[in-house]
């Protein structure tokens, strides 16, 4: 094999496209070529060194929570338009203009002009938030949009300054208002400052790793006060309680474990990549059905209601594999009538491995 | 046992104005959708709200959604489009050179390198990056997206892509090395 081959075998390797079979030969060849080669055998190494490290760089945890949040006041803003005006039963229409309509419709129905990307800029006391107009900007007049600013302070429910809190502001979902977000973090004395927020009905919101807390402190976005933004002016003193989780004497939400859920080959090959595989989790009380699916790599996560059990099914598995055990960190059978339980778990994530094997 | 509706299927809904099956799609795709963006960008708000952006522009490009579409590849088209829109004016290389930690790490005097300074090297590297070359890394190596569904998210042929995936992998190895000193 010459140097030109183990390039292209490199090349290959790295876009992840040679199959198992293939790569077990041809290894065996670019060994041998390895051997007497340094330049290559240095490439190779520099490459494998390369893909450990880029695997070991730290993902910083993101806020699932109020996240999840943002993206219910999206669909809850959505689902009020669903309801088939005569315009909205355009974009119903089959034909070639379909697509010209339905944006154009969406468009209008939706006023949205504007989705505004926000930047944080960390200079100075305060965190000042500004958006920036993207380049799908429909309407020539968001050019000029009027602004205006709010400022306030996130204390705990005793007194104490939050730092490091984000503070977002949302436009009320059907107000008529472009769908803005601004997102800030407060600064050590828990104070905020939102600027560039187009004139307009916002909630305002500030999000720790628990839950949300709306302004001026109520879990639940129906008891939130709707703050009016004016152009030129500044709102001052949005200050708010985080209402607080953790100490909180009513019965807590219910919990949630985290199942890292792991499919992998008997003997360890390398599986063919498979974006439909996915995993049921139904509840022994038959009144809830969990199901996740996964591409990204041999791993995902699935976040089970705690102190439940579940029966558990895989499916959507490569032609040619056949599932050979499902078992869970308890050494539990998932795949021959054994149930998933959360209840009183030690170990968190909660682990379940998948075992294929060859037909 | 109810079957599972694929990606494709649930995003035919979404189109047809059944606006809630994205919650499916976002319980799905929002954790690597993260990911994906903290690891273009080094920056947790950044992420949060990219992903943010992308399912709104799910629900706002919906129609653009074709059947023989590749869910995957369209997600990631319009993630790489939401991702480009917010750092069109921003030099990303620049987080690297105003971080007096990383910088320290960089330099000569501590080359005699732990995982922990490897692993700071070779994110500046990636930072550093061309944001089209970043992505093909994030894409193969992270999420090890294989060369035709990059191929089909670039719109290009199946060997263009992983091309184009070995000469990102060469870029960020020259640049790691250059860091290294």
């Amino acid at each position: 094999m010459r140097c030109e081959e183990v390039q292209e075998y490199l090349a290959e390797r790295l876009a992840g496209s040679l199959s198992d079979r293939l790569s077990g030969t041809l290894q065996s060849y670019v060994r041998t070529h390895m051997r007497s080669c340094t330049e290559c055998c240095e490439e190779l190494e520099d490459f494998e060194e390369m893909q450990t490290v880029l695997r070991s760089i730290p993902v910083e945890p993101c806020d699932t929570n109020a996240m999840r949040s943002r993206f219910n006041l999206l669909i809850g803003a959505r689902e009020e338009v669903a309801h088939p005006g005569p315009v909205l039963r355009a974009w119903m229409l089959p034909g070639p203009s379909k697509p010209v309509v339905a944006i154009f419709a969406g468009i209008v129905v939706l006023s949205v002009a504007v989705f505004a990307v926000q930047k944080v800029v960390k200079r100075g006391d305060v965190p000042v938030a500004v958006p920036t107009i993207p380049a799908q900007s429909t309407k020539p007049a968001a050019a000029v949009v009027q602004t205006g600013a709010m400022s306030g302070q996130i204390r705990t429910a005793g007194g104490e300054v939050l730092r490091r809190v984000r503070v977002a502001v949302v436009a009320v979902p059907n107000s008529g208002m472009p769908s803005t977000e601004i997102v800030v973090e407060s600064n050590a004395d828990g104070r905020f400052r939102l600027e560039n927020i187009p004139a307009g009905r916002y909630y305002v919101f500030a999000s720790s790793i628990d839950s949300p807390t709306y302004y001026p402190g109520t879990r639940d976005v129906s008891g939130a006060k709707v703050v009016t933004v004016q152009a030129g002016t500044v709102l001052e003193g949005i200050n708010f309680t985080r209402v607080a989780t953790v100490r909180n004497p009513t019965p807590p939400a219910p919990q949630l474990v985290a199942v890292d859920v792991t499919i992998r080959h008997e003997f360890g090959e390398r599986l063919p990549f498979k974006p439909d595989a996915s995993i049921v989790f139904t509840s022994t009380t038959g009144d809830s059905q969990i199901a996740a699916s996964h591409f990204v790599g041999n791993l995902f996560r699935v976040n089970l209601p705690a102190d439940s059990s579940y029966a558990v099914s895989v499916s959507g598995i490569a032609a040619g594999y056949t599932i050979q055990s499902v078992v869970d960190d308890n050494s539990t059978d998932l795949l021959n009538g054994g149930d998933f339980s959360t209840k009183s778990r030690k170990s968190v994530p909660a682990r379940i491995v998948v075992t294929l094997s060859k037909n | 046992m109810a079957t599972i509706s694929t990606d494709e299927s649930l995003m035919a809904s979404v189109r047809e104005g059944a606006s809630g099956e994205l919650a499916i799609l976002f319980d799905r795709h929002h954790q690597a959708l993260y990911e994906f963006f903290f690891r273009m960008t080094a920056d947790r708000v950044a992420g949060e709200t990219l992903v943010q952006d992308v399912f709104y522009r799910i629900l706002k490009y919906r129609d653009t959604f074709r059947d023989d579409d590749r869910f995957i590849s369209w997600l990631y088209r319009i993630a790489r489009n939401a991702h480009h829109d917010m750092f069109r004016k921003t030099a990303i290389a620049e987080v690297c050179n105003d971080d007096p930690e990383l910088m320290r790490k960089v330099s000569p005097a501590s080359a005699e390198g732990s995982r922990t300074d490897k692993s700071s090297i070779l994110r500046c590297a990636l930072l550093k990056m061309p944001e089209d070359r970043r992505e093909m890394i994030v894409l193969s190596q992270y999420h090890q997206m294989p060369p035709d569904a990059i191929a089909e998210l670039l719109n290009v042929e199946v060997p263009e892509a992983k091309v184009r995936v070995h000469r990102a992998m060469m870029e960020l190895r020259d640049l790691y090395r250059k860091l290294s000193g």
